[in-house]
């Protein structure tokens, strides 16, 4: 199996990764819209927006302990949810940034462009980017991910300068 | 760098365009450029024998070493 170049698994996961990042860009206007009508109970008058003011529409597609949270959450006074909001803002924005530079990332691999200066800049981002996302959503395999990351950035570094090295033996 | 590759000085005198001889050491025209033009960070063995082949010169024709500035030599 090719992984870099065309009609590889990175031209796959690329041109996959592309529809996604749209989809998720469209969910997260969503989720920030539904979550702002929900917090100021905001309705225009009709089923949908009414049922999510009221928030009621996720309690069924939720798993029990999701809707033990949910239900806290709703029951909080105004000022905790607006003060909560930018949390899920935050990490939503955190992790549409990831998919962005994953995107990059791929694009480049896509190309048969890996050993490149510009690839351990885009890591570097991600592993920047999945720090901030797994300290805010507290997870520790995602940390450790990161640090991975890092030590993936220096490795492609150093093949970054032995490419260029090749590149330039004639 | 103090060495300068005369590439061209010696391709002037043989009057061998660049993609000609490109086409006969088995180069792109891209990398000959790349040499011709000292951008080259390291020259194969076998790019310089196949260069001697077909200019008909020795290695010391197509490199010349330029003592940079300031370099201090045994001469001074």
């Amino acid at each position: 199996m090719r992984y870099f170049g065309e009609k590889s698994l990175s031209s796959k996961a690329s041109k996959a990764l592309d529809v996604f990042w749209y989809l998720a860009l469209a969910g997260s206007a969503l989720a920030v819209l539904a979550a702002v009508m929900n917090v100021f109970s905001i309705s225009f008058g009709d089923p949908v927006t009414s049922e999510i003011a009221k928030g009621d529409f996720l309690i069924d597609r939720l798993s029990t302990a999701d809707k033990k949270d949910w239900i806290e959450l709703r029951s909080l006074p105004l000022v905790w949810k607006v003060i909560i909001m930018p949390y899920f803002v935050a990490v939503d924005a955190l992790f549409l940034l990831m998919i962005r530079q994953t995107r990059h990332l791929l694009a480049n691999f896509s190309k048969d462009i890996v050993f490149n200066k510009g690839n351990v800049h885009i890591i570097l981002k991600i592993s920047k980017l999945n720090v901030g996302l797994s300290v805010l959503t507290v997870n520790i395999t995602s940390f450790l991910i990161s640090i991975m990351l890092f030590f993936l950035c220096d490795v492609l570094e150093k093949g970054a300068v032995l490419q260029d090295e090749h590149d330039l033996t004639i | 760098m103090s060495i300068i590759f005369r590439l061209d000085r010696v391709m002037a005198g043989r009057k061998m365009p660049l993609n000609e001889l490109a086409r006969r050491i088995g180069l792109t025209d891209s990398n000959l450029s790349i040499l011709k033009t000292g951008k080259a960070r390291a020259v194969r063995v076998n790019t310089l024998d196949a260069l001697c082949r077909e200019l008909g010169c020795q290695p010391g024709d197509l490199l010349e070493y330029v003592p940079d500035e300031g370099t201090e030599t045994e001469d001074e």
